[in-house]
């Protein structure tokens, strides 16, 4: 479904900044399939997501949704295939406009705006059934700013939002990171559902290990800009959290072998 | 009452003015300079427009054209030049200001004898006063032309904000709104934001040129000069309309614009009849714009402080 | 609940005052746990001001007590209220309490240097010797030979350290050859990836643990010397190099054999995560390469774990029968090699301790957590030293090379 090639990305080339933030990725996402990428902090992770969301354009490699070649499409050309749920949990919904309001907006993900009058009756109360399953109570707010709500609140109604019109491909940006613990069990909840029940094609990034054993159907490593593991199927099944993090280790430890290292062990190791 | 109507009908003409820039400053939160421009740019067209026999009408309609132009080239050098608003609004006006003398041909024009867009209504209450010049209003003889374009300016209001109260609640309009409330979002919803900023800007300047050819036809001349200062005279009228009936709902704030300008006026009047030099009235707007934007911050930082202490306490 | 703690003549005394029930129960028994590790091995709880015990405190006292009889410990309560002494009794609990006055457990001064070293030291076996066979001696970065395969079989007082494989033919990539240590017959190996856990063999009955190897140090026999260590002075570590050499200064030998028993301050090594073969005669050229053949620990690893170390070592003038002893930055004078096995940490009882009852109890306990070739390292200012142990005991004994490998 998602098909990643050889996607690279320098950012701030030539200057003392220049971070190779992707280095040849690829990647093949399946239909319906739940991926979950984890990795350290810089691995690329983000910018792999932020790549496929069309928040900037790869340097060289190409990015494909279905058939249709996206690279060079916009952020807001791709969001008629991509539904996206940022770790802000402010950035997903606009706080001075009403949820109804928001939520308008979601029902046009991707198509025309055109000059008709926004909200009905109908489509308030269709709005009000769909926001009542998130069992928030929020059914009964909606002419509310949804900058009054909290940020799970936000955070489920941003999910909501994303897969309102059924996104070919969902994007969660470490959805649950900024969220008290609480909220986050909810919305990890919340968002394994929605996917199951709509059986999405989903693409995660998230820093929680219990997160990336327990939601998705296939776990990929990062580590500078690389992709260094990918558990998948039967693997990922008896994946548990150590593996996780033995992982993580033996990366960084890997990482550490330079040439001095190299050279002592040459020599001292018989 | 004389004074009290005329400020009326410049704060309607005016209101024009603030809800264009409540477009610009509230909706797509663009700080856009171009107004000081724009709305003489509408001035100085209606005004050579009608001195070349142009209906009244459609020369105001031309105005708020060439505003739309006005500010849709500012988004451009925004959107697509990545030049900082501020900056992209100063590059604009300036611009403008050459642009109005070309129109122009001179510094100003005055519109003696010339027909207005009140001059339908001056008409029908000429009929209904029976040839009298003066009817009384509460008692107040009040002359008929201005009467008549009070009322024009009460109708051209009216529609206008109606107009823009609908559309303001259109999908198009939602997507407008949340452009300035969030761009992030916008975006992942599939909205072209440099469209929508372009677009907001061309309305917002659209209006104020419609207000600045209402003026030019009221007042009676177009003077290059006249659109110095009218950004913050437009953003004092915003806050003020704000602070009368806050901003819950689209069509509250709308409302709120149109009062606060006609009651920033008629300040103006007042403060004016009580003896405030006229060179001092652009002083006087800043330092309460200033005092408006600077007051919200002051209440916080004292509400946090007396917080701590009662929770010390 | 507060507790404090004062030293002995032979026990801690340890006051503790308030409550001991569900909230303070893990804080209690953390606590103690924390006295055993350090080598706390008779705790004297002086209950006078425990006003109460709950169900939840009297499990942290069984848990302390467990872990006190895994080695040889003693748990006693004195001076405890009535309600604490009916709790005690009701449970069955009532062997715990003892009736001695505080005053009577002699208070220690604060003084410990008269503590002397050589009370540390047991002579097991004045005669024991090791003798070591040099199986097969494969280097790094050469061809493997057909000669240098050699089937091995390790009985119970085999200690032998290597690269082998469990596996029986010798085929490239496939044969899985990894590094190897054995202790009393018992044996551990690493696979050779990067994703597994160390595999180990037990000699069970009949079974005798066999590997094909290709490099193996084979020493058979019994040790002779027995150093029980712990820290003296806080922060006090002991380098592995420092260990060795007390061997050889123990057993007064040229060459010793050892075997080392500890809690882990970190242990600096690598292993092999790529065996090497018959078609594989591959030297690495750069540390990209290297990283296919070699994991390095990065960093000083398995703090506060047990070590279980094997190895040999050799004053450097004099001769190495086998070639594969490495001399030792820490200290020039001496070459080693030495294989560590991880396991879980255990608290090991004081004094004096059976070799081969440690070993069994370690393999039949949780299973290793990794096994290593140590290493020196000494790059400069990058180098992470050397492996330290904290506490624990080492066994050792004079080498002697069997005579038809040399």
């Amino acid at each position: 479904m998602l098909k990643i090639h050889a996607v690279s990305k320098t950012f701030f080339p030539q200057t003392v900044n220049e971070v190779r933030a992707l280095r040849g990725i690829d990647l093949t996402i399946e239909e319906g399939s739940f991926t979950c990428i984890i990795g350290t902090n810089g691995s690329g992770k983000s910018t792999l997501l932020n790549a496929v969301a069309g928040t900037f354009f790869p340097d060289s490699g190409t990015i494909r949704v279905g058939e249709a070649d996206i690279t060079r499409w916009t952020e807001y050309q791709r969001a008629r295939l991509i539904g996206r749920v940022f770790q802000n949990p402010f950035a997903g919904t606009a706080a001075e406009m009403t949820i109804a309001e928001n939520i308008v907006l979601a029902m046009k993900r991707g198509l025309s705006h055109p000059l008709t009058a926004a909200l009905n009756k109908s489509t308030k109360s269709e709005i009000g059934d769909r926001v009542r399953m998130l069992k928030m109570g929020l059914e009964d707010r909606l002419d509310n700013p949804i900058g009054t709500l909290s940020g799970g609140q936000r955070q489920a109604l941003t999910l909501l939002m994303a897969t309102w019109l059924r996104p070919r491909l969902l994007l969660l940006d470490e959805h649950t990171a900024a969220l008290d613990p609480k909220s986050a069990a909810k919305i990890a909840e919340l968002t394994k559902l929605i996917i199951h029940q709509e059986k999405l094609t989903a693409l995660m990034v998230t820093h929680s290990m219990q997160q990336a054993v327990d939601l998705p159907d296939r776990i990929i490593m990062m580590h500078k800009g690389q992709i260094v593991e990918d558990f998948q199927k039967e693997q990922k099944k008896r994946v548990r959290i150590p593996d996780l993090l033995d992982t993580f280790d033996r990366v960084q430890k890997r990482e550490l072998m330079d040439e001095s290292v190299a050279e002592m062990l040459i020599r001292d190791y018989v | 009452m004389n004074l009290i109507i005329g400020a009326f009908t410049i704060g309607l003409i005016l209101s024009l003015l603030s809800l264009g820039m409540l477009i610009s400053f509230r909706m797509i939160k663009f700080t856009d300079i171009t107004v000081d421009g724009s709305i003489t740019l509408g001035a100085s067209l209606t005004a050579v427009l009608i001195m070349s026999g142009w209906s009244p009408w459609l020369a105001s309609l031309a105005a708020f054209l060439a505003g739309m132009v006005a500010g849709s080239l500012t988004g451009i050098l925004y959107t697509r030049f990545k030049i900082q608003e501020i900056l992209a609004g100063i590059l604009m006006m300036t611009a403008l200001y050459s642009i109005n003398l070309r129109i122009m041909g001179r510094s100003n024009i005055p519109l003696l004898d010339t027909d207005t867009v009140s001059e339908w209504p001056e008409q029908l209450l000429f009929n209904f006063a029976a040839g009298e010049n003066r009817i009384p209003v509460f008692g107040w003889p009040v002359s008929l032309i201005d009467l008549s374009v009070l009322i024009t300016s009460i109708i051209f209001v009216a529609v206008i904000g109606y107009l823009l109260y609908r559309f303001l609640l259109t999908h198009f309009g939602t997507a407008l709104r949340a452009t300035g409330n969030n761009v992030q979002m916008v975006r992942a919803q599939g909205i072209n934001n440099n469209k929508m900023i372009i677009f907001g800007l061309a309305l917002s300047n659209g209006l104020v040129a419609l207000s600045g050819a209402l003026l030019a036809q009221y007042q009676g001349f177009a003077d290059v000069q006249m659109g110095i200062g009218m950004m913050v005279w437009g953003l004092a009228s915003i806050i003020i309309g704000e602070a009368l009936v806050g901003k819950s709902g689209i069509g509250v704030t709308i409302t709120g614009a149109i009062l606060g300008t006609i009651l920033f006026r008629l300040l103006i009047a007042i403060a004016l009849r009580w003896g405030l030099n006229p060179n001092d009235l652009k002083l006087v707007t800043a330092i309460f714009v200033f005092a408006a934007l600077v007051a919200p911050l002051v209440f916080k930082s004292f509400h946090k402080k007396f917080q701590k202490k009662s929770n010390h306490a | 609940m507060k507790i404090e703690a004062v030293k002995t003549e032979n026990a801690l005394l340890i006051k503790i005052s308030g409550r001991l029930d569900a909230s303070w129960s893990d804080y209690f028994t953390d606590t103690f746990l924390e006295y055993i590790r350090n080598g706390e091995h008779y705790l004297v709880i002086d209950a006078g001001e425990l006003t109460f015990l709950s169900s939840a405190g009297i499990r942290s006292l069984v848990r302390i007590s467990k872990e006190l009889n895994r080695v040889k410990g003693l748990l006693r309560l004195i001076q405890a209220n009535d309600f604490v002494t009916g709790t005690l009794r009701m449970t069955g609990f009532g062997e715990w309490l003892a009736d001695v006055a505080p005053e009577d457990l002699l208070v220690v001064s604060d003084d410990t240097n008269d503590k002397s070293e050589d009370t540390d030291v047991f002579v097991l076996k004045k005669d024991a010797r090791i003798v070591v066979e040099v199986v097969s001696a494969w280097k790094p970065w050469q061809q493997v030979k057909e000669k240098e395969v050699a089937m091995h079989e390790f009985q119970a007082d085999s200690f032998a350290l290597g690269i082998g494989s469990p596996y029986d033919k010798l085929a490239g990539k496939e044969s899985k050859y990894g590094d190897f240590v054995t202790f009393c017959g018992h044996v551990v190996y690493q696979m050779p990836e990067d994703r597994s856990r160390p595999d180990y063999l037990i000699p069970v009955a009949d079974f005798v643990p066999t590997l094909q190897t290709i490099q193996c140090l084979h020493g058979r026999g019994e040790m002779s010397h027995l150093w029980r260590f712990a820290p003296e002075a806080e922060k006090e570590r002991q380098g592995i190099s420092e260990l060795a050499s007390r061997a050889l200064a123990m057993t007064n030998a040229e060459q010793a054999a050892f075997v080392i028993l500890a809690e882990t301050e970190g242990l600096v090594g690598a292993y092999m995560i790529q065996s090497p073969g018959a078609e594989q005669a591959f030297k690495p050229n750069d540390f990209v390469e290297m990283r296919q053949w070699l994991s390095f620990c990065g960093e000083p690893a398995y703090t506060g774990e047990q070590s279980l170390v094997f190895g040999i070592v050799s004053r450097r003038d004099s001769p190495d029968n086998s070639g594969l002893l490495v001399p030792l930055a820490s200290n020039p004078g001496l070459a080693m090699h030495a294989h560590a096995v991880i396991f879980p940490y255990q608290p090991l009882q004081n004094g004096v301790l059976d070799l081969k009852n440690q070993i069994a109890k370690f393999f039949n306990g949780p299973p290793p957590k990794g096994v290593m070739h140590l290493l020196d390292d000494d790059r400069p200012t990058l180098g992470l030293g050397e492996s330290l142990f904290t506490r624990g005991a080492m066994w050792c004994a004079p080498v002697q090379w069997k005579e038809e490998t040399v």
